[in-house]
């Protein structure tokens, strides 16, 4: 027969207080956890193309209005535009966005069609760039694609076709022919896709190919830049969106919106923090006091444990290991309650081909480091209260 | 464990009376397995003494050394080791726990050191009369009662040392005698001493030291 003697302690005494504590404890440790996985897998959705730490990119283009159509303005970036863009403070650096000035015909498996090229500096591309390289004379030219086009052909030109989607590793083994004209003039190449881009949304040829296509065809020693890349640190800063509406740039509206979402969850997220966090506090305050209500109604029972031989450290021991039982319960709660919800959100995830990012080690810890702070808390002032 | 007094006189007590007796603000050396019987009457000081021996007073003057070590270097801790080991004691107003069952209150202090077995403490029960009334509810027992099950809480424990306190003073002459057996049989079994402070002379005890303190 075993005494157990924090069931001493709490004889006749209310524990609706102590399990008030204890379920709040369990409730912010499931929001502070939950936040926190939330934040992961927000960041992992959408700064999927905010390859560069920091940084956010913005692909823009001129507004195409009525005197644009008529020819009475140009639809394509002056290099005094250009150089007005690099000026700017909010931005980091501008890349042009080159564009092919002759007509791009691409013939793949029995189908044809027309295509486009653009080119960019090197370091705005977010993809290897090993073998995007081109040499006068090489028949094949390496191309890098926008992963929304690939997304686009298979999950809707494709499937309307009544054919399979191409997985990405069956796309780099094809070639596509091509034919560039214009005025009579003819060149023959064929096109091999070498790697995928999230940041920009087109197909990028290398620089030194389009500049010679273009003057063999065009006869312009000068490429046109129809788009712009921005590299900025906040895409969502009101002078530089103010900026942008001013010259009557638009901005690849994806790109705005997944901004807007960002800022949107993240501030939803930040309020959820705030509240499971002041719910943590008062539950760490209450449960503090419950402690030490406690230990002054049982002033007493402990004098008397004292007297008989039980030592202080060992009343605090006992004290605190039935709390670590009763944390380790929330704990036990917890982390399934978090596992089974977030398996749901991320099954929904894949459903919509959101990607599927892991339960981070981090949503683990964080209720298993609220315990142990909440321990400690009790430990240092049942110490100074028995003492 | 030797006990060694020497000069001590409480705090409160200075001044309150005139210093008389034999045992405040004298010498003395009670050497293990003395038998030592303190005659004290009532406001003489024996609870305090019995509350020094056991650590729960400190604010006396003069020296109190226990195995040759001065209490006053002694911790919480160490107090804690020598009340769960050395020394027993059976409180004056005896500490029990009203809302927990006889049993639970000797069994407080047995799982300190698993002294007894609970058919042993069944057994010791039995030789006090108390054996039904072990899971009833302290609150509910007669003061006699009470004393029967201190005493027996006091002896489940390893000690050098046992502190009584007026332990017979709600008991008839039977029950007093089959306290002072077992309390002699488990002094004996341990080869401790004892130290009985009482109001009046009594010869429960073969006494090795009889010290008045008025």
């Amino acid at each position: 027969m075993k005494v157990n003697i924090v069931n001493i302690l709490l004889q006749g005494k209310s524990k609706l207080g102590l399990l008030i504590a204890g379920f709040g404890i369990l409730l912010s440790s499931f929001l502070i956890a939950s936040v926190y996985q939330l934040f992961n897998d927000v960041s992992f959705i959408l700064d999927k193309s905010e390859k560069e730490e920091g940084f956010q990119y913005l692909q823009i283009s001129k507004e195409v209005g009525v005197s644009t159509s008529l020819g009475l303005s140009s639809p394509d970036f002056s290099v005094n535009e250009i150089a007005s863009l690099r000026k700017q403070n909010f931005i980091e650096d501008v890349a042009e966005l080159w564009s092919n000035d002759f007509r791009v015909y691409g013939r793949f498996a029995g189908n044809g069609f027309d295509m486009f090229f653009t080119s960019v500096k090197p370091n705005f591309i977010d993809a290897d760039t090993d073998d995007f390289q081109w040499e006068k004379g090489q028949v094949e030219i390496p191309v890098i694609i926008s992963n929304q086009f690939l997304t686009l052909l298979n999950h809707a030109v494709l499937p309307s076709q009544g054919r399979p989607p191409i997985p990405k590793i069956a796309i780099k083994q094809a070639t596509v022919d091509l034919q560039l004209t214009k005025d009579g003039k003819r060149l023959s190449y064929k096109a091999r896709v070498v790697g995928f881009s999230d940041r920009i949304s087109s197909v990028l040829v290398p620089r030194n190919f389009l500049d010679y296509a273009n003057h063999e065809l065009s006869g312009n020693t000068q490429t046109r830049v129809s788009m712009v890349v921005l590299k900025v640190k906040d895409s969502g800063e009101k002078t530089l969106r103010r900026y942008l509406d001013r010259n009557d740039y638009d901005v690849n509206g994806e790109q705005l919106v997944v901004q807007k979402s960002k800022t949107v969850l993240k501030i939803t997220l930040g309020v959820v923090f705030v509240f499971g966090f002041v719910i943590l506090i008062l539950s760490m305050a209450l449960s503090l006091s419950q402690i030490k209500a406690l230990i002054y109604q049982n002033k007493d029972r402990i004098r008397m444990l004292i007297l008989l031989g039980y030592s202080p450290a060992g009343i605090i021991k006992s004290l605190l290991i039935s709390i670590a039982k009763l944390l380790g319960v929330i704990i036990l709660l917890v982390l399934p309650v978090i596992w089974i919800v977030f398996n749901s959100v991320h099954a929904l995830m894949l459903t919509y081909a959101l990607g599927l990012p892991q339960l981070t080690i981090g949503v683990w810890l964080i209720p298993i480091g609220i315990s142990m702070v909440i321990l400690s808390g009790i430990f240092a002032s049942v110490k100074k209260l028995i003492k | 464990m030797e006990i060694h007094l020497k000069n001590i006189s409480p705090n409160p007590l200075i001044g309150a009376f005139s210093i008389v007796g034999e045992v405040w603000e004298k010498e003395h050396h009670f050497k293990p397995e003395n038998y030592i019987h303190i005659l004290a009457p009532s406001g003489s000081g024996k609870s305090t003494l019995m509350g020094i021996l056991y650590g729960m007073r400190n604010d006396f003057k003069g020296e109190l050394r226990l195995q040759g070590k001065s209490v006053l270097n002694l911790s919480q801790e160490d107090w804690s080791k020598l009340r769960s080991n050395q020394i027993g004691i059976v409180f004056q107003d005896l500490q029990l726990l009203d809302e927990l069952t006889a049993i639970e209150n000797i069994q407080i202090k047995n799982q300190l050191t698993n002294k007894y077995t609970q058919d042993e403490i069944v057994k010791m029960a039995k030789s006090l009369d108390v054996y039904g009334l072990l899971n009833k509810k302290v609150a509910l027992l007669s003061r006699g009662e009470k004393q029967r099950i201190a005493i027996l809480r006091a002896l489940c424990m390893p000690f050098s040392w046992l502190l009584l306190d007026e332990p017979f003073s709600a008991l008839d002459e039977v029950n007093t005698q089959k306290a002072i057996a077992l309390i002699k049989a488990v002094t004996a079994e341990n080869n401790a001493g004892l130290i009985l402070s009482n109001l009046y002379s009594d010869s429960y005890f073969d006494y090795t030291k009889k010290v008045r303190m008025a």
